[in-house]
């Protein structure tokens, strides 16, 4: 038997007295309370038995037991999820700001750190395509990808330890990597979730992009003194953390690609001008 | 009647499959499908159920539609995309675990437990 308007009043303001505060859960808790009331209504049972008997099947201080645990889940997973997402995302920063600090650091063995660092991203790509591209695979594929080209037709002694043209070798990292994923995986789901998270969140091509900040960061103070590029790429580093923080914690899709932007903008023009006034007054250092 | 710890290790398992099999759902409509489909074997309760559909839609796993029934709004619950997939993901690795645990617990096929 449906209920009536004012029926329906009454569980309302019983649900609200009974602390239910979280609007979603009102909803969700009177659409419950009148189904459980009506199936019994339909048996003859009376109004105020049934409700009765509704609220009794929820257990004492039920509904406030329902509320809380909504609560705790909710604010557990958001704190589970925030610490993960923001550990993820800014893994592959932290690795190419360390292959940065040690390019430029007098550090003995320092090709040993870098291939390193290196070998870890393309690991990184590795488990994000077996993992179906989750975001923090995107400045890592984007980084992966475009280093690979440009150690193939860029002479680059800091990286590759030698003044040759890699040529199509400078792409067996990648080709190994790629291997290896599909034969982990052996079908097409990732590829698949590639192009559907693209098209949930188109986004994540410029989070992808970013990933290559950092390396143009660097190129913008080759040669620099290492002393003077020191503050500079630390500063950077967290500039560029920082947009991928705010990219990261933003539900908005202005708000991320404005971080983004702003951070990518900024640390661009901070190493322009930081790279410039170097070569401006070396001869007076 | 299985203990609440049993269910509450699949209840999300459970909701992505449902929601999977059918367009969209309410929250009682899940509780007596379940009930239903598990001869009462399985008894969702509200405490849990709840909490794991609010999570769900926390992770975009499940969206939600409110419609106007007459006298009171419903709210259904239905899969993402993301949701989609993870239910997909979420029955292989448990139709994977039973035959992990069938192993380990030395199951006969008809699961009764042997124990030699």
């Amino acid at each position: 038997m449906d209920l009536s308007i004012s029926q329906i009043e009454f569980i309302k303001k019983e649900i609200r007295r009974r602390g239910i505060k979280m609007k979603s859960l009102q909803e969700d808790l009177l659409d419950h309370i009148c189904c459980l009331i009506e199936e019994q209504t339909k048996n003859g049972t009376s109004f105020e038995r049934a409700y009765e008997n509704a609220i009794k099947q929820f257990g004492e201080n039920g509904l406030e037991k329902v509320q809380n645990e909504t609560n705790i889940s909710l604010i557990k997973n958001q704190l589970v999820m925030t610490a993960q997402r923001i550990f993820q995302g800014f893994m592959p920063f932290i690795i190419l700001g360390f292959i940065w600090l040690i390019i430029l650091l007098p550090v003995n063995q320092s090709g040993v750190f870098l291939s390193v660092g290196l070998l870890f991203m393309f690991v990184l790509f590795t488990i994000g395509w077996i993992k179906g591209f989750p975001y923090w695979a995107f400045p890592v594929s984007c980084f992966v990808v475009l280093i690979s080209v440009y150690a193939m037709s860029v002479s680059s002694p800091g990286l590759t330890g030698s003044r040759e043209l890699l040529g199509f070798k400078a792409l067996i990292p990648l080709v190994i990597s790629i291997f290896i994923a599909i034969a982990f995986t052996r079908s097409t789901w990732p590829l698949k979730q590639l192009v559907l998270r693209i098209k949930n969140d188109w986004t994540l091509l410029v989070f992808a992009f970013y990933g290559f900040l950092p390396v143009m960061l660097m190129f913008l103070f080759d040669e620099v003194n290492w002393r003077y590029e020191l503050p500079f790429a630390l500063g950077l580093i967290i500039l560029v953390l920082v947009g991928a923080y705010i990219y990261m914690k933003s539900s908005k899709k202005s708000i991320k690609i404005l971080s983004l932007a702003i951070a990518a903008i900024l640390s661009v023009t901070i190493a322009i001008i930081g790279s410039l006034y170097y070569w401006d007054n070396i001869f007076q250092m | 009647m299985y203990s609440q710890e049993l269910i509450k290790g699949t209840l999300q398992t459970i909701i992505l499959k449902l929601l999977s099999e059918n367009e969209r759902m309410y929250g009682y409509e899940i509780t007596r499908k379940v009930k239903e489909i598990t001869k009462k074997k399985i008894n969702i309760t509200e405490g849990a159920l709840y909490p794991a559909l609010h999570k769900m839609v926390a992770n975009n796993l499940l969206q939600t539609e409110t419609v106007n029934i007459g006298k009171r709004i419903r709210k259904y619950y239905s899969l993402t995309n993301d949701g989609t997939n993870t239910a997909q993901q979420k029955v292989a690795e448990f139709a994977d675990f039973l035959k992990t645990m069938s192993g380990l617990l030395n199951l006969k096929p008809n699961f009764q437990i042997s124990w030699i």
